[in-house]
C-alpha cells in the first residue's frame, strides 16, 4: 500500500514536470526570432521569399503564452505535431527511433556497470597496488577520451585498417533486407531481440557485430566513472566498524567485501547507473552520429539544429518522463539494496 | 596529487596523439576494395528525405527517389539539358501556338502492375495543381498555363476554379493529352519542367484508393494545400519507374527494388534489383565504408577530396560542371536594426544603410576579390570563374560575356571615387557572414576582406560564422551587409537564374534592393518569349547588365566529383538529375 501511494505521488509529480521543462525548452526557443524559427519549413532557396507567409501560417510571431497554449492543445488532444528532421509526425518519430538507442543502452549499461562495480571493487581491495594504479590509469583514459575521437580511432581502425571487421550502421546490407523481408517478424524493432525472436542466427550475428563499436565506445568513456565511484564508495565501506566486526568474527575476506562492504558499496553506484541509462536510452548523440545508429540522441541533435520545436519539446518530454521513472525505479531498487531504506520516509 | 594525476593524463593523451597520427594514414585506402553486395546499389550520401510526394517534394534529395521510381511524359536525352527523350510519352506536338500534345507510350505498367494510361497522365498534373502544397515546386504548372504562381492569394483564399484546372490538361483521346498555355510559351522551358520530379505520373487508382483527390470537382478544394502529414504520396510511392519503394526508414536509409513491370526492361535490362539510399552524416564513416566496398558512391565534400585521391580501386570522375553558382550579394537597403554595420553610419567605424548603393564602390568591392586564389584554395581547383549568374550548361550562356578580375589599382581607384567621398581616407568597418561550417564561404570572405585591407588599413571587414537558420531569416531581414548564397535550379532555364539573381522581386534580388526597370522588363519577356534568337538577345543582354549594375560579386562555377568503387561503370553527368549517382538505370555494377 505505501508503495502503490509512493508510486502515484511520483507519477502525479511528473505532470508539474513536464509542464516546466515544457515551459522552459519552449521559452528558450521563443529567444530566436520568428524569421530564424520559420527557416524551418525552407526546403528550397525559392521559399526564401515565403518568410513572411510562413511566419503568418504557424503563428509565429504570436505572443510566447498563445503559442504555448496552441501547442499544449495540440498535445492534448493526441498531437504532437510534425517533425521536419526526420519527415514523419513526432509521435510516431519516437517509437521510430527509440529500438536503436534502447539497443545500444541495453548493451551498453549492463557492461558498463558489471565491469565498473567489478573493477571499482578490485580497485579498492588492492589499494595503493597494481591493479589500483591500472585501473586508474584506464579510468584516467576513459575520462580524458572525447568519444568523437574514440570512435573515429575505433571505426578506422576496426573498420578500416580491418578491412571491414566492425562496421558502422544497424545492420550489413544483405541482413537489412531480410529483416525488411515478409521471411522476418520485426517485434521490437531491435535487432538482437528480434533476431532471437525469429531464431536467426546470421542477423543475430551481424546485429552483434555492429553493436560493438558504438558499445565500445560508450562503455570505456562511462565505465571510468562507475569504476572510481565504486572504488571510493567500497573504500568507505571498508573501513566501517562492521566491517571490522566482521573480520573479527573471523568471516572470509571473499565474504566480508562481497556481502557486507559491496552491498552497502552499491547505493551510490545504482542511482547513477540509474542515470547512466536514463541518459543513453535518451541519446547518445555523438556515438549515434559517428556509428550511424540513427535514433533519439541524433533526432534531438538534428531537432535543435534545425529549430524543430516540436521535435525539442517532445524529446524534452520523453528524456523528463524518462528520468523520472528510472528516479522511481532507483528508489524502489533502493529497497532491495538496503532494508534500512523505506519508501515515503528517512533511512531507518 | 591531483597534479600528478592531471600529469598522466597529459602523458596518456599525448601517446595516444602519437599513435593514432602513427596509425590512421595507415587505416583504410590500403587493400584492394573487396567486391560485395551484387545486385544491389548502394549510396552513402548527406542529408534527407523530405517528401516522395512529387507534388510537395523540392528537395534534391527526395527528387533523387522520385526520379529512381517514377517517370515522366520527356526525359533529359542523356548529358543534354536541352534535348529530350520520350519516356511516358511516344512523341509530342504543337497543334497551335498555346496547345502542346503528348501521345502517350502504350504498354506502360505501374510497378504494382496497373496500366499506366492516359487518365493517369491528366490525373497526374490536375492532382499536382489540386493539391498545389504551400512553398512547393506546382508554381512551374501554373505560370505556364494559368498565369499565376498558384491557387491561392496571399491570404490563403483559393482564387482559381476547377475549370481553369481542368481546362489545362484535357485528354484528346485514349492515346493523347494536350496541355493548354495561358499564352505562348517558351518550348523547351515547359519540356525542361515538365522533365522534373514534379511531372511524375502518378498512379490514379492507387492514389485514389488510398484516399487521395478523387479525380471530380465536387469538393476538390477539400484536397487543395494538403498538410504535409495528409499527403497520400508522402510515404508510399507508386510510379512507372526502373524501381519500387521497398522500404523508407526514415532518418536512415531507402531501400527501392527492381520495378518486374519496366516498360524498358526488354530493350535494356534494369541493372539492379535493389538501390540502397543511406544518410551518413560522418565524412570519415562514408570514406570508410567505400574503402570496405560496403557502397559503390559515397558523397565526398570537397575539402575532403584528397583523402581519395590516388586510392587504386576508387573511380574518380572529375570536372563536371554543376548548374549551381555562388556569390555574394551588396545590400543596398541594409535594414537599421542591423549590428553588422558598425555604426550604421559611414564614420570610419561603420558603414551607412544605402552603403552599397553606389556602382563605385561595388566596383571597388569587385575588382578587389581574388577570383584565382579562391578557386585554389577554396574550391580545390575545381571551379572556373563566370561573369553572372547564368552559368555554362545553360542555354543562351555567353562564353564571351565580360568579366571583372582582381586589380587593386582600380579597387583603390574606384573606392576612393565613391559617391561618399574617398573612401580610403573615411575608412570604413562592417561584419561579414557565412553559414557556420562552410569553409569554401568562409575563405571567400576572407580572401575579401584580407584585399581590402590590403588597400586600405582603414577598411575593416571582420568575418563571422552563423548557423543556417540565422543566415536565411537576416537575408530575409535585409540585416546582412554583404551576403554569399548560392543557387540549384528548377530546371536548366535562363530565367530560372534571372528572376532569383536579378528580378526586383528576386529571391536574392528583392531582400537587396536591387531594382531595375529595365531588368525586369527584359526578364518579363525572356520568360515567355517562344522565339529564340530573341531571347539570346535578351540573356545576353541581361549578362552585360550584371556586369554593368554589379548587383552582386559572381564568384565561380563549381566542377563536381563523384566517387566510384572500381565495379561501376555507366556514369553520365547530366547537371539537372538530383542525387550524386546521376541516370542509375544505364549504370551496371560488375566485379569484372
Amino acid at each position: 500500500m505505501e508503495l502503490r501511494s509512493y508510486i502515484i505521488r511520483r507519477v502525479l509529480l511528473l505532470i508539474p514536470v513536464l509542464i516546466g521543462v515544457t515551459l522552459f525548452i519552449f521559452g528558450i526557443t521563443m529567444l530566436f526570432p520568428p524569421a530564424q524559427r520559420a527557416t524551418l519549413y525552407v526546403t528550397n532557396m525559392r521559399q526564401l521569399s515565403d518568410l513572411p507567409a510562413i511566419i503568418q501560417k504557424y503563428g509565429l510571431d504570436k505572443p510566447f503564452f498563445v503559442q504555448y497554449g496552441t501547442w499544449l492543445n495540440q498535445v492534448l488532444h493526441g498531437n504532437l505535431g510534425w517533425s521536419r528532421a526526420i519527415s514523419m509526425p513526432v509521435a510516431q518519430a519516437i517509437p521510430h527511433l527509440l529500438p536503436a538507442t534502447l539497443e545500444l543502452a541495453i548493451f551498453a549499461v549492463p557492461l558498463i556497470v558489471l565491469v565498473g562495480i567489478f573493477l571499482g571493487t578490485k580497485a579498492a581491495t588492492h589499494k595503493d597496488k597494481p591493479l589500483d594504479h591500472g585501473t586508474r590509469v584506464v579510468a584516467i583514459l576513459g575520462w580524458s577520451l572525447p568519444s568523437f575521437w574514440l570512435g573515429l580511432v575505433l571505426m578506422m581502425i576496426f573498420y578500416g585498417y580491418f578491412s571491414g571487421l566492425l562496421p558502422p550502421g544497424r545492420l550489413g546490407v544483405q541482413m537489412d533486407i531480410l529483416v525488411d523481408s515478409a521471411a522476418f517478424i520485426r517485434y521490437t524493432h531491435i535487432n538482437t531481440i528480434d533476431a532471437i525472436l525469429n531464431l536467426n542466427g546470421p542477423v543475430l550475428l551481424d546485429a552483434l557485430r555492429h553493436l560493438i563499436l558504438p558499445v565500445m565506445t560508450l562503455s570505456v568513456i562511462n565505465m571510468a566513472f562507475i569504476m572510481r565511484l565504486m572504488r571510493s564508495s567500497m573504500l568507505e565501506s571498508l573501513g566501517k566498524g562492521y566491517i571490522l566486526t566482521a573480520r573479527a568474527k573471523g568471516l572470509a575476506e571473499k565474504v566480508v567485501v562481497n556481502k557486507h562492504a559491496r552491498r552497502n558499496a552499491l547505493i551510490p553506484v545504482i542511482t547513477v547507473s540509474g542515470y547512466l541509462f536514463a541518459g543513453l536510452a535518451s541519446g547518445a548523440v555523438i556515438t549515434e552520429t559517428i556509428f550511424s545508429f540513427k535514433g533519439i540522441g541524433w533526432w534531438a541533435w538534428q531537432a535543435a539544429v534545425m529549430l524543430d520545436i516540436p521535435s525539442v519539446l517532445a524529446f524534452a518530454l520523453f528524456t523528463a518522463t524518462l528520468f523520472v521513472v528510472i528516479n522511481l525505479l532507483v528508489d524502489i531498487l533502493y529497497t532491495r539494496v538496503d532494508p534500512r531504506v523505506r519508501l515515503g520516509g528517512a533511512v531507518q | 596529487m591531483s597534479k600528478r594525476v592531471s600529469k598522466v593524463g597529459w602523458i596518456i593523451m599525448a601517446a595516444l596523439l602519437c599513435v593514432s597520427l602513427a596509425i590512421l594514414p595507415a587505416c583504410g585506402g590500403g587493400g584492394a576494395i573487396p567486391y560485395k553486395n551484387p545486385g544491389v546499389f548502394v549510396q552513402q550520401t548527406i542529408g534527407r528525405i523530405d517528401s516522395l510526394d512529387p507534388c510537395y517534394c523540392y528537395d534534391t534529395a527526395s527528387g533523387e527517389q522520385i526520379y529512381y521510381m517514377y517517370e515522366g511524359l520527356l526525359g533529359y536525352n542523356g548529358t543534354s539539358t536541352d534535348t529530350f527523350v520520350g519516356l511516358m510519352a511516344t512523341d509530342y506536338y504543337w497543334v497551335n501556338s498555346t496547345s502542346l500534345r503528348f501521345n502517350i507510350r502504350p504498354g506502360v505498367r505501374f510497378s504494382n502492375g496497373d496500366n499506366m494510361t492516359v487518365a493517369d497522365v491528366e490525373y497526374s498534373f490536375e492532382r499536382a495543381m489540386v493539391e498545389d502544397p504551400d512553398y512547393g515546386p506546382v508554381w512551374m504548372f501554373y505560370f505556364p498555363l494559368l498565369d499565376t504562381y498558384g491557387s491561392r492569394n496571399s491570404t490563403g483564399n483559393i482564387t482559381i476554379t476547377s475549370a481553369e484546372i481542368d481546362h489545362a490538361v484535357e485528354v484528346v483521346n485514349s492515346t493523347c493529352i494536350e496541355f493548354n498555355f495561358v499564352r505562348p510559351f517558351p518550348a523547351t522551358t515547359w519540356y525542361q519542367i515538365v522533365c522534373g520530379s514534379w511531372g511524375s505520373i502518378v498512379d490514379k487508382a492507387y492514389c485514389v484508393a488510398h484516399g487521395d483527390w478523387p479525380g471530380s470537382w465536387g469538393n476538390w478544394t477539400l484536397y487543395n494545400n494538403p498538410a504535409q502529414t495528409n499527403l497520400v504520396l508522402q510515404s508510399r510511392a507508386m510510379g512507372t519507374g526502373p524501381w519500387a519503394l521497398d522500404t523508407w526508414t526514415p532518418p536512415g536509409e531507402i531501400k527501392l527494388v527492381k520495378n518486374d513491370y519496366y516498360w524498358n526492361a526488354g530493350v535494356h535490362a534494369v541493372p539492379f534489383d535493389r538501390v540502397l539510399t543511406q544518410f551518413v552524416d560522418s565524412w570519415p564513416s562514408r570514406k570508410l565504408a567505400l574503402l570496405a566496398g560496403d557502397c559503390d558512391i559515397a558523397y565526398c565534400p570537397r575539402t575532403n577530396i584528397a583523402d581519395l585521391a590516388g586510392v587504386a580501386d576508387v573511380n574518380a570522375v572529375s570536372g563536371l560542371p554543376e548548374l549551381t553558382i555562388d556569390s555574394f550579394y551588396f545590400n543596398q537597403n541594409i535594414t537599421s536594426t542591423t549590428t553588422y554595420a558598425g555604426s550604421k553610419t559611414l564614420d570610419g567605424n561603420g558603414i551607412s544603410l544605402d552603403f552599397f548603393s553606389d556602382i563605385n564602390v561595388r566596383k571597388g568591392f569587385t575588382y578587389a576579390f581574388d577570383w584565382a586564389t579562391y578557386i585554389a584554395q577554396a574550391m580545390q581547383g575545381e571551379a572556373t570563374q563566370r561573369g553572372s549568374p547564368f552559368v555554362y550548361g545553360l542555354p543562351y550562356f555567353n562564353p564571351a560575356a565580360n568579366m571583372y578580375s582582381k586589380n587593386l589599382t582600380l579597387a583603390k581607384y574606384y573606392l576612393e571615387h565613391s559617391a561618399w567621398g574617398n573612401l580610403t581616407a573615411i575608412g570604413f568597418k562592417f561584419t561579414l557572414i557565412y553559414n557556420t561550417g562552410n569553409l569554401v564561404r568562409k575563405t571567400a570572405c576572407e580572401i575579401l576582406a584580407n584585399n581590402l585591407f590590403a588597400i586600405s588599413p582603414n577598411f575593416q571587414v571582420a568575418v563571422l560564422a552563423k548557423d543556417w537558420s540565422s543566415t536565411m531569416s537576416l537575408i530575409r531581414g535585409r540585416t546582412w551587409v554583404m551576403f554569399q548564397i548560392g543557387w540549384l535550379p528548377d530546371y536548366a532555364d535562363p530565367d530560372n537564374y534571372a528572376v532569383p539573381y536579378m528580378h526586383s522581386q528576386g529571391t536574392f534580388s528583392g531582400p537587396a534592393s536591387f531594382n531595375n526597370a529595365t531588368v525586369d522588363a527584359l526578364i518579363a519577356e525572356g520568360a515567355i518569349s517562344t522565339n529564340t534568337t530573341r531571347r539570346q538577345e535578351i540573356y545576353y543582354a541581361l549578362q552585360q547588365a550584371w556586369y554593368d549594375q554589379l548587383p552582386g560579386i559572381i564568384l565561380a562555377q563549381p566542377l563536381g566529383r563523384r566517387f566510384f568503387t572500381k565495379y561501376i561503370s555507366g556514369f553520365e553527368f547530366n547537371p539537372t538529375t538530383c542525387g550524386q549517382p546521376g541516370n542509375l538505370y544505364y549504370m551496371s555494377k560488375s566485379e569484372s
